[in-house]
């Protein structure tokens, strides 16, 4: 029986009290459960015991960066970014970039796509720095701020065009799809020389309305993917569909790492990506953490971020306990 | 009433269903039944939480289920008006940091 109170204690015993995990949580100063375990397939998370909402809810991830060899706050307010910027690294090395002459990526000012553009330029042995050019999209306001990262080879606006690389009469372009704007595969495949061989949708930063944004364009066989992706269809399933629009499922590139080097190996090489992103991050001052450590700043942090009104060279990390320390007085 | 003791309450923001860019302070008795309790040391604030906060209530992501008011012991800190239903309001999610506080330690 799952609720036996012998079962959860034998659960319980691995939790310890002091260790530090890293998941959705409420805007709060505690948090409850009635159970939990902890995974060793899953690099020591915690999962929770809660029925109603989607699994991945559930996995709470081991915290390693509270020892001071990394900035704390930037890993934490840049992990969404981090993580999928670091599964969509390997996807395109891996699938050979699904064989286009350049990486576009929209949204370029966001996590996601300065932490992929990154990843793309590090140079090791095992990965070199990729020889693809990367083109970023992006708002007018946020041009500046691309431009300056020096990440990407070209910066377009919204309202422009894909051309043909230099000395070539037509190319094709892998594109990672932040922004969700719709207008962007739209008026690229009308181009005759340009040829978009992927798109993967990662998001809609830019809130477009579902008739005009990315998904529009998905074709019966992108839709028929994202639900079987969405109720955990097996993975050779899903390889098994290949439409050029799809979405982006980050945790079958990170089953697919652990299953490929190992588990030690991909959570190894998972942080190990994590202080390059916030190393490059931290020494080039492209990314300020606005620190809210009082009740009205966390209210008025959620406003601002709510009303767009922070910019990309931004980003809050909330003091919760600072913040609300005075109320348990 | 006794003054509230530390940890009797916990302390969360929550936002209005039908207007999201604001947040209140709730105040919920603390469960005594629950196994395992976690501190949260830290939270953050990027532009995926309008994303979040969008997708509150729309399947399959359904953000807003992931931490239901307890609506019987909870009240607003900052509005006593009795007449205020909490059904209207939810717990948006934030990226944080959580450290385990208390685990049950079961008596065989």
């Amino acid at each position: 029986m799952g609720n036996c109170p012998g079962k959860k204690k034998s659960e319980l015993e691995d939790v310890k009290v002091g260790t530090r995990y890293l998941a959705q949580l409420p805007i709060g100063d505690s948090v409850s459960f009635k159970g939990a375990k902890v995974d060793p397939d899953k690099h020591n998370a915690l999962i929770i015991e809660r029925s109603g909402v989607l699994a991945a809810y559930n996995v709470f991830q081991k915290w390693d960066y509270s020892d001071g060899n990394i900035n704390e706050d930037l890993a934490l307010a840049c992990f969404p970014g981090i993580i999928t910027g670091y599964g969509l690294n390997f996807n395109l090395r891996h699938n050979d970039y699904y064989g286009a002459d350049a990486v576009v990526l929209t949204a370029a000012s966001s996590k996601v796509s300065l932490a992929l553009a990154i990843y793309l330029r590090h140079n090791s042995e095992e990965y070199p720095s990729t020889n693809k050019k990367i083109i970023g999209y992006t708002s007018e306001s946020n041009k500046e701020f691309c431009q300056k990262t020096g990440l990407y080879d070209e910066v377009l606006g919204y309202e422009d065009t894909l051309k043909p690389l230099t000395g070539a009469t037509k190319s094709s372009f892998v594109v990672i799809d932040t922004s969700g704007k719709g207008s962007v595969y739209e008026q690229n495949s009308k181009e005759d020389n340009v040829k978009i061989v992927k798109l993967l949708s990662v998001g809609n930063a830019s809130g477009t309305p579902d008739k005009q944004s990315t998904g529009s364009s998905f074709s019966i066989v992108s839709t028929f993917k994202l639900i079987l992706g969405i109720l955990g269809a097996p993975r050779f399933l899903l390889s098994w569909l290949n439409p050029t629009l799809e979405i982006y499922f980050i945790a079958l590139d990170l089953d697919e790492l652990n299953a490929l080097w190992g588990k030690d190996k991909a959570k190894a090489t998972q942080d190990e990506y994590t202080k390059i992103f916030c190393g490059v991050v931290d020494k080039n001052k492209w990314i300020s953490v606005r620190t809210c450590d009082t009740e009205e700043s966390i209210q008025q942090g959620f406003s601002d971020i709510c009303q767009g009104n922070v910019p990309p060279s931004e980003t809050l990390v909330l003091e919760m306990t600072q913040a609300l320390e005075h109320r348990k007085l | 009433m006794a003054a509230p003791t530390k940890d009797k309450y916990i302390y969360t923001f929550v936002t209005k269903r039908d207007n999201r860019e604001s947040i209140e302070l709730l105040r919920t008795k603390a469960a005594t039944d629950d196994a395992l309790v976690l501190k949260i040391l830290k939270g953050s604030l990027t532009a995926n939480n309008k994303f979040y906060n969008d997708f509150g209530e729309k399947p399959p992501l359904n953000f807003f289920k992931c931490y239901p008011i307890d609506s019987e012991r909870s009240n607003l800190v900052d509005n006593d008006n009795n007449e205020i239903s909490l059904e209207n309001y939810a717990h948006p999610v934030a990226w944080g940091i959580a450290q385990v506080k208390k685990r049950v330690s079961w008596k065989t």
